[in-house]
């Protein structure tokens, strides 16, 4: 259900009273009485923040941007050793020497290879994404 | 150079002391709209910090399509009203609220009686209003925002703000007049 409605004339005079007396010294009865539901607003209390509050936040900011750092070389670096090592190892399994098995693999279909290498890419940099996000 | 765009891409060169800089001018906004939905003292530290912690790893998204002010304020308003979703609508008036609200009126020593009488009624009132009603009505008073900030941050359309600014200024002149009769 909607909250706007269209003002009839009397609402639209009670709706400028109401913003006139916000500002104007005008003596219209209606005014008048708005002018003090508007100074009673304005009297209300604002919270307050402690006065470190700014230093505080500033430095969590910054611990959380820097925290994760470190951790994203680690896992790239991880991702590259993992990614060599893959290659030996299936090299090896495959028991033909490394030259020929990268020969292999490349005049293999090439789109499956980066395919899966852009899947394992993503698999990596989602989970650091949400990290960075949790870290923050 | 504008100085909300000045002031973002220091943030984002990470700039020393820019971040807090941003902080400082905002947090006296994002204190106000958290408490007005929470309406709970302790919390309001807490999620203030939430929503800095937020604006800090977003605000490579902020496309200055908005001021910074009502982006900054939408991302309290977000995480004020799920933290209120989370813990149910018990909390809206808090005990310590009240006591707050009254010391504050303690201090206005230049009020009338009459003034002091109707501003704490007032109080009471909007403390009661649903917690929609209660922040814009105190945003568009106290921090004198305009009706198309306000809808940026609440995220509703100019003609629902407008309404309920209208039905809750009539609702407490009303209860004004009822209350203090002609006085009022």
């Amino acid at each position: 259900m909607s909250n706007e409605h269209r003002f009839d004339d009397g609402e639209q005079r009670e709706w400028e009273a109401q913003e006139h007396a916000r500002g104007s010294t005008s003596d219209d009865a209606l005014t008048r009485r708005y002018r003090k539901v508007a100074r009673s607003l304005e009297a209300m209390p604002l919270p307050s923040l402690r006065a470190d509050f700014a230093a505080r936040v500033a430095r969590r900011a910054e611990a959380a941007q820097n925290a994760l750092a470190p951790f994203e070389r680690f896992a790239v670096m991880t991702l590259v050793v993992a990614f060599v090592a893959a290659i030996v190892v299936a090299a090896v399994a495959m028991n033909v020497p490394l030259g020929d098995f990268v020969r292999e693999v490349r005049e293999a279909n090439g789109t499956r290879w980066v395919v899966a290498l852009m899947l394992c890419v993503a698999i990596t940099c989602f989970p650091l994404s949400r990290l960075r996000e949790r870290a923050g | 150079m504008s100085a909300d765009r000045e002031l973002v891409e220091a943030v984002l060169a990470r700039r020393a002391g820019a971040f807090e800089r941003l902080v400082r001018e905002y947090q006296g906004l994002v204190a106000h709209i958290v408490y007005r939905i929470v309406r709970h003292a302790d919390t309001v530290d807490e999620l203030s910090q939430e929503t800095f912690l937020r604006v800090h790893r977003r605000l490579d998204q902020f496309r200055h399509d908005s001021s910074l002010k009502a982006w900054i304020g939408r991302v309290a308003y977000t995480i004020a009203l799920r933290h209120v979703e989370k813990q149910g609508a018990s909390i809206t008036i808090a005990d310590d609220a009240e006591r707050f609200e009254r010391e504050a009126a303690d201090e206005d020593v230049e009020s009338t009686r009459s003034e002091q009488e109707a501003a704490a009624m007032v109080r009471q009132a909007v403390g009661a209003l649903p917690p929609l009603q209660r922040t814009i009505v105190s945003l568009y008073h106290l921090e004198e925002l305009s009706i198309p900030e306000i809808g940026e941050i609440t995220g509703l359309p100019a003609g629902t703000i407008k309404s309920h600014l209208f039905r809750t200024r009539r609702q407490l002149r009303e209860m004004l007049e009822a209350r203090l009769g002609g006085d009022a």
